[in-house]
């Protein structure tokens, strides 16, 4: 028998995999990336039943040492996570994809919002371990410079244009997103306290009684928090707003039904480290409101309107009532979003993060 | 065409359109407030809803109903050629029963939870009194009995295999030091017994010592001015002999020999080992020796002799951790098939004169040539080794 070299193997570790979740589908689309490295698998604390056959429990990895290299991805954090990277000897590409202040999870869910709090202090923690660096905007960049790392590579995060592009909706799709009351105000974010759902619940119901807004807020995305939702959900019958809709989390044929339908895009979000809905409506033409907060402004840049942070949903349903009341603004905004779109579409995430986690391997 | 400047202007008109509206009276002044102040009131306090509890229920019973228990051996090894080793280890000690343990824990873990929303339903219903929903409870309830029958019947059979598994690790209570000098003869004995044995390794260093017991043939080998160290499993004996100054190291032979270079080892010596393999592992064993022995190196394998019926019914069981007697013909045919240079079958430990049948002599001569066959079938020697050169 003759030695072979052994390939560094690349593992992907994440807190919790999620189906529908951003930073886990990201993680899964990176596999294949991380192949050409060598053997690539994804391991998480917590693991969607739906994920087990692609996504291993934390447990179950390999106690001994070998050539591996680890890719964190830091979205929140988890005691038994960090000690696990603290006390293995493999080096650490950091992945940071910001974590949510936890002031937004307190009144909701405090051992969440404590997790999130440990998590910020995890990542400052964990400095020493990290061979390289990452983070998907100049906003985490920052963020990170500000906990003392150095030498933080900003790779903006892999945007697959072509994967709801590609999807010709189905005539049922096409139908339930044409059957909402139009114009169509499309919120594409999960129902979480930070997004501030309330907040465009209360724009459409500022726009709808003092306006005369006849259309429909669709609120696209996963309602894990269950006293959130069920909060939100009296507020929208307690207002009387009929023309919500909490549409809940989607597959891809409808999304990409509702994104061809849709008459704008809105975020009230107060905190992301990027905001990839943002994106894909810009991509598909679909003009966007958003709040300044965070990392919106560098995403959106000019192709969009930009609500200033200190403004209230008064503000915003003016903004929609003057958008969809203006076409010339629309197809403006349309043109620029594509422009917008296509740009961040170039920049080569995939080719940049092979090249950061390859110096590393070797 | 809009510019960046007509976007400000655009945010200033809308300040200012909010301001004109709120002035007028066309908004309460303190709309947001308000909005705002009944959002808040929520909270975090509102209770699960029944509904809510008995969809989490479903939810935590669709876990329990696609659980299914599937063969969980690791076969990962980072050695070349490991492979291989490692799944035939795994198989032997049985790691497969602690896989299933760990999915045993998984399942009882979401029983637990299904326990625990259960109680939270029984609470909301006796809460609210309704009908329907108790009606669901006493279903699901029913459901979760047959899951835990269903748990106690993997279980059982959990027990079962593990019963059944030769050569899965025993948990004895007493010494394994107790054990080897109560059974094997006492130091001096053994001493005298392998002198012969280590003399073959002239010439042969390294020479690796697989299941060393109490040392005695390591001191030897150091007394011929042969370097040699050993391996055991048991970390009490491995203690105790390199509290004696013998280079030892805890481990099994496929596990500690896959890891080994090739044609490292000058020598290969495996005293009363190979009983305690299940077959695939005296299968392997002697492929492994062919690979980490170098050319013209010795390998012995001495083992109980299942071809004395007086040995075979008697001494092989008293060691409970014998799997089955090794044929001499077998061993010697893996040798060859392995590629063994020479191979030689050797009688050892021949029983005393006095504890064979006793010689008839004037008689017939047909009569003492069948009295020695059956003396040679029922008190033949004790043991037998393997002495091979690769």
């Amino acid at each position: 028998m003759t030695a072979v070299p052994t390939a560094t193997a690349v593992d992907q570790v994440l807190v919790t995999a999620a189906a529908g979740d951003a930073i886990t589908n990201l993680a899964r689309s990176l596999r294949p990336v991380f192949e050409r490295i060598g053997p690539s698998r994804l391991f998480a604390r917590n693991v969607d039943p739906h994920l087990a056959g692609e996504v291993a429990p934390l447990d179950a990895y390999p106690d001994r040492a070998g050539r591996r290299v680890i890719v964190f991805h830091a979205s929140i954090g988890e005691p038994i996570v960090h000690r696990f990277l603290q006390q293995r000897s493999e080096p650490i590409v950091l992945v940071y994809h910001n974590i949510t202040p936890a002031e937004h999870f307190a009144p909701w869910d405090p051992t969440f919002a404590a997790l999130l709090a440990e998590g910020r202090e995890e990542v400052g923690a964990l400095r020493g371990r990290v061979a390289r660096v990452v983070a998907d905007s100049p906003f985490n960049a920052r963020e990170l410079a500000a906990m003392g790392y150095d030498d933080v590579v900003v790779v903006p995060p892999a945007l697959d244009g072509r994967r709801l592009h590609a999807i010709e909706p189905s005539a049922a799709a096409l139908e339930r997103a044409r059957a909402f009351p139009a114009p169509l105000v499309l919120s594409v974010a999960q129902l979480l306290p930070h997004k501030r759902p309330d907040f465009l619940v209360e724009a459409v119901h500022v726009a709808r009684t003092y306006l005369g807004f006849p259309g429909t807020l669709c609120l696209v995305g996963h309602q894990r928090l269950a006293p959130y939702r069920r909060a939100i959900r009296r507020q929208i019958s307690e207002l009387g707003v009929t023309s919500v809709d909490l549409t809940g989390p989607v597959d891809d044929d409808l999304l990409a039904a509702l994104y061809r339908t849709a008459d704008v895009v809105v975020s009230a979000s107060e905190h992301e480290g990027f905001c990839l809905p943002l994106i894909e409506a810009m991509s598909f033409g679909v003009p966007v409101v958003a709040r300044a907060f965070a990392a919106v402004p560098e995403t959106v840049g000019d192709a969009g309107i930009l609500l200033p942070p200190g403004r209230g949903p008064a503000f915003m349903a003016e903004a929609l009532a003057e958008l969809l009341s203006d076409t010339a603004l629309q197809e403006d905004l349309a043109r620029r979003g594509r422009d917008r779109a296509i740009d961040l579409w170039g920049r080569d995430h995939d080719r940049t993060l092979l090249a950061i986690v390859r110096g590393v391997a070797v | 065409m809009w510019g960046t400047e007509d976007l400000d202007r655009l945010l200033e008109t809308l300040g200012h359109r909010v301001d004109q509206r709120r002035a007028a009276g066309a908004y309460p002044a303190d709309l947001e407030r308000r909005l705002d102040e009944h959002f808040t009131t929520f909270g975090a306090t509102s209770e699960p809803s029944p509904v809510e509890l008995v969809e989490a229920l479903d939810h935590a019973f669709a876990e329990l109903a696609t659980f299914s228990f599937r063969p969980d051996t690791s076969t990962e090894s980072r050695i070349p050629g490991g492979q291989a080793a490692h799944r035939t280890v795994a198989r032997i000690v049985g790691r497969q029963i602690d896989g299933v343990a760990g999915q045993l824990r998984t399942y009882s873990d979401a029983v637990e939870r299904a326990i625990g929303i259960m109680r939270l339903v029984v609470e909301s219903v006796v809460r609210t009194y309704e009908q329907d929903l108790a009606q669901r409870v006493d279903d699901t309830q029913d459901a979760l009995v047959e899951h835990a029958g269903r748990l106690n019947a993997i279980e059982s059979r959990l027990d079962d295999l593990a019963a059944r598994v030769p050569g899965a690790p025993r948990s004895p209570w007493y010494r394994s030091e107790a054990f080897v000098d109560a059974f094997r003869g006492g130091t001096e004995s053994v001493r005298e017994r392998y002198l012969d044995l280590v003399e073959l390794f002239t010439g042969c260093d390294p020479v690796l010592e697989v299941g060393f017991g109490r040392g005695e043939v390591l001191e030897l080998f150091g007394e011929a001015g042969i370097q040699a160290s050993g391996i055991e499993p048991d970390p009490a004996l491995v203690d105790a002999a390199r509290s004696r100054g013998l280079r030892v190291e805890t481990g099994t032979a496929l596990e500690y020999l896959a890891a080994q270079p090739d044609a490292s080892l000058g020598g290969l010596v495996m005293i009363q080992v190979v009983e305690h393999l299940p077959p695939q592992g005296v299968i392997d064993v002697v492929r492994l020796a062919a690979e980490k022995v170098r050319p013209g190196g010795r390998v012995v394998f001495e083992t109980v002799n299942p071809t004395s019926l007086s040995t075979y019914a008697n001494a092989f069981w008293v060691d409970p951790d014998h799997v089955r007697p090794v044929h001499p013909a077998f061993l010697a045919f893996l040798f060859r098939e392995a590629g063994f240079a020479t191979v030689e079958r050797v009688d050892r430990s021949e029983l005393p004169a006095d504890e064979r049948l006793r010689p008839t002599t004037g008689a017939d001569p047909a009569v003492v040539a069948n009295f020695a066959r059956i003396d040679a079938l029922l008190f033949g020697p004790q043991d037998y080794a393997i002495v091979a050169t690769r």
